[in-house]
């Protein structure tokens, strides 16, 4: 994972929501692939679908939350959003600085 | 690469001993762990105590010491999260008994509070004296008040993991 941003890189950020703890490990740390998945706790291994599927809705998820970020990183500071909402009101600060952004990075449909 | 430190005049059995290490947690895991597993030493190219035999032996998320000396031993905790947690721990456990019972010996702290979209990270780092002998074992213990936090760790990096390195002879 992208310890900043939480973009899932790798089947390890679906493995470490399975359970919680030093559950599974790697027989190879430097090739962390499903064969090389072992579990630590005694309790089940999830199969290679699973892990496949549980890694590639978190990326799907990650994509489709794109337009979310994208809208975050633009929009002005509470500070400045709550001195223009005290000055022109409402309406104008919705129409005027969250509207166009909105808009910028529509919500996929 | 290992780190040497001149022993004084009289070159001793420490004196081509490996005096520091680096060991590093090789998997990320959500939630408290005790012990913490998945170690492996550092062994970047730049560096990690090799030559004249290991300071620390591990297994199963405890480590035996292989040369009695006192250690700085320094831990650094790196945690992330999409929302709060108040407290973000990693403990030193020691045990002066071959296992048998640990104590704890010391604790990295840090806390995550939600200041931007997607993750938020804290670090923690702490560094305590230990007393290595044969009877001496380490493991760690990581505590966290939010359980989906997680534990940031590679086998590429030194992201969650201990640098232990000799201060003195006993």
């Amino acid at each position: 994972m992208n310890f900043h941003t939480g973009e899932p890189t790798h089947i390890e950020d679906y493995l470490v929501t399975v359970r919680k703890g030093c559950w599974f490990g790697w027989t190879d740390s430097k090739n962390k692939i499903y064969e090389n998945l072992i579990v630590h706790d005694g309790g089940i291994k999830p199969t290679k679908e699973e892990v496949e599927a549980g890694y590639k809705a978190m990326c799907d998820k990650w994509t489709a939350e794109s337009y979310a970020r994208s809208r975050q990183e633009e929009y002005p500071l509470w500070s400045e959003q709550l001195d223009y909402i005290y000055h022109n009101g409402v309406e104008k600060w919705k129409t005027d600085m969250i509207d166009p952004i909105k808009a910028k990075y529509p919500k996929p449909s | 690469m290992a780190i040497y430190f001149n022993e004084g005049t009289s070159p001793g059995a420490y004196w081509d001993a490996p005096l520091a290490e680096g060991w590093r947690v090789t998997s990320s895991f959500s939630g408290d762990a005790h012990p913490v597993l998945n170690w492996e030493k550092q062994d970047d190219v730049h560096g990690s105590g090799t030559t004249g035999g290991p300071i620390l032996t591990y297994s199963n998320g405890v480590f035996t010491f292989a040369k009695t000396a006192y250690y700085l031993v320094t831990w650094t905790h790196y945690a992330y999260w999409t929302s709060n947690s108040r407290i973000n721990e990693m403990y030193l456990h020691v045990s002066w008994n071959s296992g048998y019972n640990y104590d704890p010996h010391g604790y990295s702290t840090s806390h995550i509070t939600i200041g931007e979209s997607g993750n938020n990270t804290a670090g923690g780092t702490c560094s305590s004296i230990v007393t290595g002998t044969p009877n001496t074992r380490l493991r760690w213990q990581v505590n966290v008040t939010n359980n989906s936090v997680i534990t940031g760790a590679s086998t590429n990096e030194q992201i969650t993991g201990f640098t232990i390195a000799k201060v003195a002879g006993i």
